[in-house]
């Protein structure tokens, strides 16, 4: 059948069976009295008295009773708010209102740049904006993420505003006509956004060079976030990942990164691209190993740390002497003695230290003993730990120095003159 | 939200297939069908998201032929059948992200019986009636009361409660049926704990949207076309029909209902649900609850639900709810719970909520900072309510090992004796302070405590809130020190921090002060020393100073020995008081060396030096070096700049040698001597 024909019959149909129940149900002619439902009113949804709720939250401090008074604050228009935060006390003490924060996360919901707008010239003298934005930010991150994330994006941080304290002066904020934020400022939007846009969350603390972002990094639970978050960054090929910079800058970021996507999968990162541009050390994989030869019995101590040596990379070697030396003194001091002994060329210099700094309190004899075997400067060093620990530990004692080299007497000598120093 | 403002949204949709009505719809009804499907998808937050997509795409669909009244109970049936197909099927689930968000997701901890229960609870409410489930669903998924459950059903407050309280013992009865033994009367509580999850709004926005653009599909479209013709005649026939209608009636019918406007329209409806009254019921309920509210937005309302949640343990239970937390809560869940919990014990019981704290069983449940800094929080705010019980409490445990914990510059205890003696100098008297550093049973929390009341302490700050007289009479308290060295560095120490900070107040103070205090003061401004430039004003009450150096290393020791012989002060004291403040200075200028070199036959030099110098832990190894280097005695000069060179050597910074043979002031014989050092010889 054709399509007209079709679209016709369907008219048709519907002109008679619609005739046909007008037909059937055509009513009869209204009574003269009107019915009850014409004399009564419709109910009328009425606005809450605002000020008596706000007044009704300021008096009490019970918290159930604040949470129903702040869950009918809510149901004002938002058209009424701005003037009831100009009429009501939004400063209590050293902190906003509840009635205030709740009226400026309600406006925030629905339209987070006009809260702001209030925010900023009503509360940034007395320095409240911060604690304002602190409920603005999540308020409006919950209700449109991209639109906080590019508001953030349009302010500047000024150099004052730079400070993690948060120190800016009255003069530059008064000048202002938009907020002032520092780099906690756009930590916290950015922690608030993450989950949600983490490719704008990143892109913010990239821009606030922020401090501390390890909260947020560990707040992505996927390997597609920690993905997106990365394509914040314009170039992670040409970031020192080497860096020093322990505690801001966008090589540190990039490496959270990196570590969290380890954390969640291994295996993926070390799979893509990103795995070529810096080594995330597998932390985990070498702690298990430690760990089951930290628990060892004795007898098998030696043959696991041989098998710890033989699997380290000549880099990691001196490293691995270290701690096994570290760890086994606390527990066998003279196994630990004679497993460094074997050991060839400079690795049980390697522990050597490590070996002192377990037995020194306890037996300075055998340490001053076993560091005459070793090169010079090993000793030299070792007695400075030796000293350090066995004072420490005997202030009053007399040391007998017989039997020791010339080099290990006087370097005793020394110190202990210097450690007297701090006796008087 | 309630039914009668569903239905207006189900009708603005149906009649104009209006977006904004149907994202009004998701955004009331989201978190039951999000809690849900997270709860029978074992938190799988990616596939609870998707199920959700199902589910309101079938909304947009079905949405004609629904119910108003059967709304929640339709989205839940849909969402259980729909997560029970998602999860036969699906093998290709993402990773879990075991998210904060879910109360019932931590499918590997210990609440196995719980998560047991709700899953029962999901499968027995399918198998109830519509209407039951209706009324239960309401109830507690949508937290609707139940005049606003009686309301939707046409009934009174009271028959929706008996109603209500009938469906729950039917599904009690089904679950025993089920193996599940629970009574009805928990069984409240539990629903209203598996509850709903809040939905963030781009979620919502996202899903209205794809759910509403489906509809327009190739079968939708077919149906379209045939109805649009069907409607036309529907139309032209009724429009007849009722033209001779009004003709008949004379009269018109009430105006139909107005569209809801912008003062009554459906408003934050997630908000809303935020601030639903926390429910009773078990530890783990409560733990699923704090879940949830942790999930939402972390502003001062979700705030304000968690603090009326913590408000439910009882105190005495609070252990009980530590061990719980600590298997099931992540640690910034916790963290964020034990403040205001431990807050509040502080008002009734401070003893035993410090005790509970000192154990450190909490710190295996905190963060760090949490950990390190919440029994010093709670500590500062003791002493400030109730000095006396809080001294006394800590006189009482200072040698517990929980106090060994580094905290605020030093071990607790050095702290908080800190803390005590801070507050004693701004609520009671310079003197009180220190009588209370004098009863200390250790000499460096003496130190500490003096850092603190001389402004060297960053938790210190009764010395800047303070006045000039309870500054002076401070002052005068420190003569009866018994250490008059620990006091005499202290004086000094106040000293600066005034000239760096308070200059007015030192000024005021001096004017009060006798000869040989003003003698005392002058030292500080001997040599190089720190002025106060400018104040920048912050917000608030906040401002920034703004410090410079100034060297006062020719006319200082000058002016000072003036001051202290017109004091009438022994010239040889007054010398060398002047040569100790010289050489507490962080830099020796080429001045003060020479100052020091004129008076050497005056002063005992080599024995201020050695004071110096035995603080070598706490300063660099040059500067120790420069002091040793000025000692008479030769021997003793070699031997203990040997030993800094030593430590030099051993120490992490393998740059300190270096730094110390490259140093241009080193006398040439230790350099040979050092050199020596560096490179031994087996």
């Amino acid at each position: 059948m054709k399509r007209q024909t079709l679209k016709g019959t369907a008219f048709l149909l519907a002109c008679l069976a619609t005739a046909g129940l007008w037909h059937a149900f055509w009513p009869a002619p209204p009574a003269a009295v009107a019915s009850p439902e014409a004399a009564t009113p419709a109910p009328v949804k009425t606005t809450p008295d605002a000020r008596a709720l706000v007044a009704e939250l300021a008096a009490t401090q019970d918290k159930q009773q604040r949470m129903s008074i702040a869950a009918r604050l809510l149901e004002i228009p938002v058209s009424e708010i701005p003037a009831l935060l100009d009429s009501i006390t939004v400063i209590e003490g050293h902190q906003l209102s509840l009635a205030a924060k709740t009226l400026l996360i309600r406006w925030a919901s629905v339209d987070g740049r006009a809260a702001v707008a209030w925010a900023w010239p009503h509360l940034r003298e007395k320095g409240f904006f911060p604690q304002a934005m602190a409920q603005i930010g999540p308020a409006w991150a919950w209700q449109n993420p991209r639109e906080l994330a590019k508001w953030a994006g349009e302010q500047s941080i000024t150099e004052g505003a730079q400070d993690p304290f948060g120190t800016i002066s009255l003069e530059d904020t008064l000048a202002s006509d938009s907020p002032l934020l520092n780099s906690e400022q756009f930590s916290r939007i950015a922690a608030s956004i993450a989950r949600d846009e983490p490719r704008l969350a990143f892109g913010l603390l990239i821009k606030a060079r922020a401090y501390g972002n390890d909260d947020i990094t560990a707040s992505l639970q996927s390997v597609e976030q920690i993905r997106e978050a990365l394509l914040a960054f314009d170039n992670l090929e040409g970031l020192d990942y080497e860096s020093q910079n322990f505690i801001s800058g966008p090589e540190r970021t990039a490496k959270a990164l990196f570590r969290r996507w380890c954390e969640l999968d291994r295996s993926s990162f070390e799979a893509s691209a990103y795995s070529k541009l810096v080594t995330i050390p597998n932390h985990e994989k070498s702690m298990s190993k430690w760990a089951k030869w930290r628990e060892a019995p004795a007898e098998d101590r030696l043959a696991g740390a041989t098998a710890l040596l033989a699997t380290a990379d000549e880099a990691a070697r001196h490293e691995t002497v270290g701690g096994l030396a570290r760890d086994w003194a606390a527990k066998d001091p003279a196994g630990c003695r004679a497993w460094l002994e074997t050991l060839p060329g400079e690795l049980p210099a390697a522990g050597a230290r490590y070996f002192m700094t377990a037995v020194a309190a306890s037996d300075l004899a055998g340490a001053v003993d076993f560091s005459e075997d070793m090169p010079p400067a090993v000793r030299q060093n070792c007695l400075a730990d030796a000293h350090r620990l066995w004072r420490a530990a005997h202030p009053e004692e007399t040391v007998d120095t017989s039997g020791w080299s010339e080099p290990s007497v006087e370097a005793w000598e020394d110190l202990d003159a210097l450690w007297q120093t701090t006796r008087r | 939200m309630m039914a009668d403002e569903s239905a207006e949204l189900l009708h603005q949709f149906n009649r104009h297939r209006s977006e904004a009505a149907f994202r009004a719809l998701v955004r009331c009804h989201s978190p039951l069908v999000y809690a849900t499907a997270l709860r029978r998808l074992s938190g799988d937050r990616e596939a609870a998201r998707d199920v959700m997509q199902e589910v309101f795409t079938l909304l947009a669909r079905k949405a004609t032929g629904l119910q108003v009244a059967s709304l929640g109970g339709w989205l839940h049936r849909q969402t259980c059948r729909r997560a029970s197909n998602h999860r036969r099927s699906e093998q290709r689930r993402k990773q879990r992200e075991l998210a904060s968000v879910q109360a019932m997701a931590d499918s590997h901890s210990s609440a196995a019986d719980h998560e047991a229960i709700s899953g029962e609870i999901d499968e027995a409410l399918l198998a109830l009636p519509s209407s039951d489930r209706e009324l239960l669903v309401q109830r507690f998924f949508g937290g609707q009361d139940f005049r606003a459950v009686g309301s939707s059903l046409g009934i009174s407050e009271e028959a929706a409660r008996k109603r209500v309280a009938r469906a729950l013992e039917r599904l009690a009865a089904m679950l025993q049926r089920r193996g599940a033994v629970t009574a009805a009367g928990t069984l409240g509580p539990a629903m209203s704990a598996m509850g709903s999850t809040p939905v963030p709004e781009a979620l919502v926005a996202q899903i209205s949207s794809q759910a509403v653009s489906a509809l327009p599909a190739a079968g939708w479209l077919t149906v379209a076309e045939l109805v649009r013709p069907f409607l036309a005649g529907v139309a032209l026939v009724c429009l007849t029909a009722s033209g001779l209608l009004v003709l008949q009636a004379r009269k018109t019918s009430p105006p139909p209902p107005a569209p809801a406007s912008a003062a009554t329209a459906p408003r934050s409806p997630g908000l809303t649900a935020l601030l639903r009254s926390a429910e009773e019921g078990s530890m783990e309920d409560l733990i699923a609850e704090i879940k949830r509210t942790r999930s939402g937005p972390g502003h001062a309302l979700t705030s304000l639900r968690l603090g009326a949640i913590l408000d439910r343990i009882p105190l005495d239970r609070v252990p009980d709810f530590m061990e719980l937390a600590g298997k099931k809560l992540t640690v910034d869940d916790r963290s964020a719970c034990y403040k205001p919990l431990f807050t509040r014990w502080l008002e009734s019981d401070p003893d035993a909520a410090l005790d509970l704290l000192l154990t450190g069983r909490h710190s295996e449940h905190v963060d760090e900072g949490t950990s390190t800094y919440l029994l010093g929080n709670l500590f500062s705010e003791w002493a400030e309510k109730d000095l006396q019980k809080a001294e006394a409490w800590l006189a009482r445990n200072w040698a517990h090992e929980g106090l060994d914990r580094f905290a605020y510059g030093g071990p607790s205890r050095d702290s908080f004796a800190m803390e005590v003696a801070d507050t004693y100098m701004w609520r009671q008297s310079g003197k009180a302070a220190v009588d209370y550093i004098i009863s200390l049973p250790s000499r460096e929390a003496q130190e500490q405590c003096l850092e603190g009341l001389a402004g060297t302490r960053p938790y210190a700050s009764a010395w800047m809130n303070v006045g000039a007289d309870r500054l002076t009479e401070l002052y005068r308290a420190l003569a009866n020190f018994p250490d008059a060295r620990l006091a005499a560095v202290t004086k000094q120490q106040l000293w600066e921090s005034l000239n760096r900070t308070e200059p007015d107040k030192a000024a005021q103070m001096i004017e009060a002060l006798g000869p040989r205090e003003r003698f005392e003061a002058s030292l500080a401004k001997t040599g190089i020393y720190s002025q106060l430039k400018s104040i920048t004003k912050g917000l608030g009450h906040a401002r920034t100073l703004h410090s410079e150096e100034v060297d006062n290393s020719q006319a200082g020791p000058a002016d000072s020995l003036a001051q202290g012989l017109a004091a009438g002060i022994p010239r040889q004291e007054v010398l060398t008081a002047i040569g100790t403040a010289l050489l507490q200075k962080p830099e020796l200028t080429a001045a003060t060396v020479a100052w020091l070199e004129a008076y050497r036959d005056e002063i005992p030099m080599d024995e201020l030096l050695i004071d110096r110098i035995g603080e070598f832990e706490a300063q660099d190894e040059m500067t120790t070096l420069r002091l040793a280097a000025r000692l008479g005695d030769p021997g003793q000069r070699l031997q203990l700049s040997r030993a800094v060179f030593r430590r030099a050597l051993a120490s992490s910074n393998r740059l300190a040698p270096k730094n110390i043979l490259d140093s241009p002031d080193l006398p040439a014989d230790l350099r040979a001597e050092f050199q020596k050092l560096n490179e031994p010889q087996p």
